[in-house]
């Protein structure tokens, strides 16, 4: 390891940092266009409570492109941590829908390749409350 | 592994060695006094690092058996996140679930820690009753 190696790995993480902030602000604008630009063509997206993951970037697009009136989920982004292997948004979700309004917390888990979300996990304190929230969605 | 971290990540890892070495208890000499410890399925932490160590001694002593295997660690200045995979044995049920530990360091201790996972309801009912 020298200085430059360590150098750019620096500079992975905190472009993978920057991607995250990009890719949560375009979904709190509700910008899904904006957002599937940071995706890779075959982004694997695992949500809190389905057994198996959304694959590639279109399925994707289309689950959070389709309008589900009066639904809607805002993150509140609390801190960003990366290293050239992860990227760990830590954040504070409030979903409504319905009339219903739920605030629940998250570590989103990343990887990112060549500047393109690869693959995501969501985890939780309560997964039980937040699929109980949304089931049927 | 990345082999350009930070100072918290890389202590995290000597702790994830020692504990290793020694079991829970040897995280111990990384807990801050005031410590706050949150758990899956609890509403309230449990606080100070007395009352925490006194908890793994009890776990330990209902004949459970727990590892964890640490994926990677993250840290920046505020935050560490270990990414684990725990594989814990109590009689004969086994389960093995993942996590991201959340932790507050200060001065090389912890301060605070949360457990986030992607299905707590199985967590919770597996420790249901410990």
């Amino acid at each position: 390891m020298n200085e430059q190696s360590a150098a750019n790995m620096k500079r992975t993480s905190d472009a993978s940092v920057a991607i995250l902030r990009q890719a949560l602000s375009a979904f709190n604008r509700g910008d899904v266009q904006a957002a599937a630009e940071l995706l890779a063509e075959d982004v694997e997206w695992h949500e809190i409570g389905r057994a198996e993951p959304i694959v590639g970037k279109a399925a994707l697009a289309a689950r959070y492109g389709a309008a589900i009136p009066g639904w809607e989920i805002t993150a509140e982004v609390h801190d960003i941590v990366a290293n050239d292997e992860h990227a760990i948004a830590l954040v504070t979700a409030t979903a409504g829908m319905g009339g219903r309004s739920f605030t629940y917390r998250t570590a989103e888990i990343y990887h990112i390749r060549d500047g393109k979300i690869t693959a995501r996990w969501a985890f939780s304190d309560d997964t039980a409350a937040i699929n109980a929230f949304f089931a049927g969605t | 592994m990345s082999h350009h971290e930070h100072p918290n990540a890389t202590l995290f890892r000597e702790l994830d060695a020692k504990m290793k070495a020694e079991g829970p208890e040897g995280m111990a000499d990384y807990l801050a006094d005031d410590v706050e410890w949150h758990e899956i399925g609890r509403d309230e932490p449990i606080r100070g690092k007395a009352a925490l160590v006194e908890r793994w001694a009890g776990m330990g002593g209902a004949g459970g058996t727990f590892s964890v295997d640490l994926h990677d660690v993250i840290a920046n200045d505020d935050h560490v996140v270990e990414l684990v995979t725990a594989t814990v044995t109590m009689g004969d049920k086994t389960l093995t679930y993942r996590t991201a530990e959340i932790m507050h360091v200060r001065d090389g201790k912890i301060t605070a820690r949360w457990a986030f996972s992607d299905d707590t309801a199985a967590i919770n009912e597996f420790f249901a009753g410990t």
